[in-house]
């Protein structure tokens, strides 16, 4: 089991590049709200999902990056996760969304962010265009199209795919 | 417009409607439920473009934030004395109190398309030069990745306010809100060919920064100038670049370009 978590540089949490900062302002609860993750079962669920995610959340195709965190992090660390109660995701992606609990605690955060430069975490920075061709694979699944084709509806950038 | 939301929260607090109150609150109380009970969280629920036609005062506005937060609006450091303002001031500041509690729940509902963009552009282009201030600085903040495209999407509809995205970025030190504000100028920069040379040469700066992700981001934002500048740039930041990733990026923006 792994979790993926969008990230602003994945470079920043793996060992040889980790940047302590910049992991902790990353793994921070604010506000009191949970960190959102996604459960996946490997690097092709995880591809799945960043391409929906961009498909959702960005207004054109670009560069997204993410980390798969495996669950012996968690465990080791004591974070755990629940189910999204909000359900603020696209039903296609609402089964996978949770949220991370045990972050609010002080020193949570570092802790978390150093086991997770520690482990073999695998670390990602999708290109705009690996995302449009993730994106058109996505739509070429005839059970699928018209709801990926709803996360980019009243989107201009992503016309493309309408071709 | 979700003016009628499912009435979850806070305690109500039965406030007597007056002439100042924008019409379709009123309304609401006209049901006989209390004020508090219809209008919950207030950004959601009022009419923007009524009340700033209706110059609803800051007296009122400060009786709905005592209504849903318990407190009065925080007073301004900068302008005093507001106690009379009406109107398009009065709606600036209280909006702007009200928004910075209410902002990210907002964009979470965005995000999940529970409330619409249209009418959220609308009310940030009110908001003005004050109110793209405002979302830049929330830019630097612990945010998820989602949210903070949000506000990015919202900036970028305030296509008048892209000389003060450029200024900001020009000294930016936040590496997220650099990132953020290059997708601003890669998105929406070739609509303002004035600014090109401004564009370029900020793209440039950002092609040489430290931090990876952000040149990747640079590289991808030359959609904001002509392609002869935006090879220009490319090849010159490619001599250098060592990142794999973004020699990826840059490469394939040239590509894109040499096609044309």
């Amino acid at each position: 089991m792994l979790y993926l978590r969008v990230v602003r540089n994945y470079k920043k949490f793996l060992g040889p590049t980790f940047e302590l900062p910049e992991a902790i302002k990353h793994l921070q609860s604010h506000d009191g709200s949970p960190l959102s993750v996604y459960v996946v079962s490997g690097q092709a669920a995880a591809s799945r999902i960043i391409t929906l995610y961009g498909m959702a959340f960005k207004a054109r195709p670009e560069q997204l990056d993410f980390i798969l965190i495996p669950e012996e992090v968690l465990i080791k660390t004591g974070i755990s996760t629940r189910p999204d109660p909000t359900g603020f995701t696209h039903p296609l992606m609402a089964q996978t969304h949770m949220e991370l609990i045990g972050l609010e605690t002080p020193g949570a955060p570092e802790m978390f962010a150093r086991a997770i430069a520690g482990a073999n975490v695998f670390g990602k920075r999708i290109s705009k265009n690996e995302l449009k061709d993730l994106a058109q694979n996505e739509i070429a699944d005839p059970a699928l199209k018209d709801a990926a084709m709803d996360l980019i509806k009243d989107k201009p950038e992503w016309s493309f795919l309408h071709d | 417009m979700p003016l009628l939301d499912p009435p979850k929260l806070p305690p109500p607090t039965t406030i007597v409607a007056d002439h100042n109150i924008p019409a379709k609150v009123n309304r609401g109380t006209s049901s006989g439920l209390p004020i508090g009970a219809i209008i919950p969280r207030l950004p959601d629920h009022i009419d923007l473009d009524f009340a700033m036609q209706n110059a609803v005062s800051l007296r009122r506005w400060n009786q709905y934030f005592g209504t849903v937060y318990h407190q009065d609006l925080p007073k301004s450091p900068t302008s005093p004395n507001l106690e009379g303002a009406r109107g398009d001031v009065a709606l600036d500041y209280a909006m702007q109190a009200v928004v910075s509690r209410d902002l990210w729940v907002r964009f979470q509902k965005l995000a999940a398309r529970t409330s619409d963009i249209a009418q959220e552009q609308r009310f940030w282009k009110a908001m003005g030069e004050t109110g793209a201030k405002w979302l830049i600085e929330r830019l630097s903040e612990p945010r998820e990745m989602h949210e903070l495209w949000q506000v990015g999407e919202i900036l970028a509809a305030m296509s008048e306010q892209f000389p003060l995205i450029l200024k900001s970025l020009a000294s930016q030190e936040s590496a997220q809100t650099t990132q953020v504000l290059l997708s601003i100028v890669g998105s929406i920069g070739s609509q303002f060919t004035n600014l090109s040379t401004q564009v370029s040469s900020i793209l440039a700066q950002y092609l040489s920064h430290p931090d990876d992700a952000v040149r990747s981001q640079a590289a991808a934002s030359v959609s904001g100038i002509d392609d002869h500048s935006a090879l220009s740039l490319l090849r010159g930041a490619l001599c250098v670049e060592k990142d794999q990733d973004v020699r990826l990026a840059i490469e394939a923006e040239i590509e894109l370009r040499s096609h044309n």
